[in-house]
């Protein structure tokens, strides 16, 4: 006989269909952003959303995987690197973000070399070094994975202009956190003018790829 | 006389049984059919999520009230709620079908979520799952395990083409 929903608290709310969410989303968010920004040149043809206001590299220092420290600026420096904040017990978004990323670069391996993809856990209660490590493994061993103390996860996100992560308070080990949905693009030159939401397909990175690389900005 | 009255009386009872009964709902001709259902095998130990389109041919709206599966713990209706940036997940009580309508549970939104799943769980394995609704009852649907790749595909081709039209 199968297990039976739990008798858990539920949500009073009638909810409607979403249907293709991610279409909406993905509108919502490029009608949103700004892209007559910095740079006629390079702004036109990216499959990625172009920021009005690039983001300053951010200067922090977390602990990686294997407990060692990561000074982010020294560690990435002339390099493409790929940010996303998220947690391992994500159902989507995190794991897709991570998978993509991982397949297309796979597919690049000379843009690889010149690329870090890192990934910081809001979720530093669950997601210890072991269980972090294993988790990216299974999409890049490349990937970075860093930790850090609620107060210095909230700091970088301050840094990247990307809304505070929520981790709930009511202790039920299942818990979701809330965090950003975009992976943040900073350019081998030093700051991100891309980003990347969910739903950003392989097709996507593979194209804006070689130009992350090679473009030249002229910020405002 | 008698036999008027007992003919009269069939004619009312076969109304009033096919007002009752309005879509079909007895076992082999639901109104409702549940298709493409893909489970991804959590990476690493986790809750495993589930997507799949519901349709519902019948007159009446139906509502998934509940999700069981031998392999999981656990099962729950979740929803993804985008606020700005920020994303967050809850559990839903219920996911409204509409009438002659369809409902797509797709990564980034609505989805289902099996927690503690069994361990063995690889894909390229099928499992029954058990969706329980207001009017249809329960009925099992088989779900595909399959990668977060995989997972983004069945996006993809939800999406249809390039969302963005490029630029």
């Amino acid at each position: 006989m199968s297990n039976t929903s739990s008798g858990r608290r539920r949500s009073p709310h009638r909810l409607r269909p979403l249907g293709l969410l991610v279409i909406a989303m993905l509108a919502a968010v490029a009608a949103g952003c700004d892209s007559g920004a910095a740079n006629a040149a390079n702004v036109t043809g990216y499959r990625g959303i172009v920021l009005a206001e690039p983001i300053a590299r951010p200067d922090f220092t977390l602990t990686d995987t294997y407990g060692r420290e990561f000074d982010f600026r020294r560690e990435t420096e002339g390099r493409l690197t790929f940010v996303f904040v998220g947690y391992t017990y994500c159902p989507d978004i995190c794991p897709i973000h991570m998978a993509n990323l991982a397949a297309v670069l796979r597919q690049m391996p000379g843009i690889q070399a010149r690329t870090r993809v890192i990934f910081i856990t809001a979720d530093p209660e669950r997601d210890t070094p072991e269980r972090l490590r294993e988790w990216l493994n299974a999409f890049d061993q490349r990937f970075v994975g860093l930790r850090g103390t609620p107060e210095e996860i909230h700091a970088i996100e301050d840094a990247l202009n990307i809304p505070r992560s929520i981790v709930p308070e009511n202790g039920d080990g299942n818990y979701a956190v809330g965090h950003a949905g975009q992976v943040i693009a900073f350019s081998p030159d030093g700051p991100a003018r891309v980003v990347y939401p969910f739903g950003t397909r392989q097709t996507d990175f593979a194209a804006d790829l070689p130009r992350l690389l090679t473009d030249r900005w002229e910020d405002r | 006389m008698i036999r008027l009255r007992v003919r009269a009386m069939a004619s009312v009872a076969a109304l009033l049984a096919t007002a009752a009964c309005g879509t079909a709902e007895s076992a082999g001709s639901s109104a409702i059919t549940a298709r493409d259902a893909l489970v991804t095998a959590p990476a690493g130990d986790g809750p495993a999520a589930m997507y799949l389109t519901i349709a519902n041919t019948g007159r009446h709206p139906d509502t998934l009230v509940a999700v069981a599966t031998d392999a999981a713990g656990r099962s729950e209706l979740h929803r993804q709620v985008h606020e700005g940036q920020l994303v967050r997940m809850e559990e839903v009580a219920e996911i409204e079908i509409p009438a002659r309508g369809e409902v797509r549970l797709m990564p980034g939104g609505d989805h289902l979520m099996l927690l503690d799943p069994h361990p063995d769980l690889s894909p390229g394995d099928t499992i029954v799952v058990e969706l329980t609704y207001r009017r249809a009852g329960t009925l099992g649907v088989p779900a595909v395990v399959g990668t977060h790749a995989d997972a983004a595909r069945m996006m993809e081709e939800a999406a249809g083409g390039d969302p963005r039209g490029g630029r």
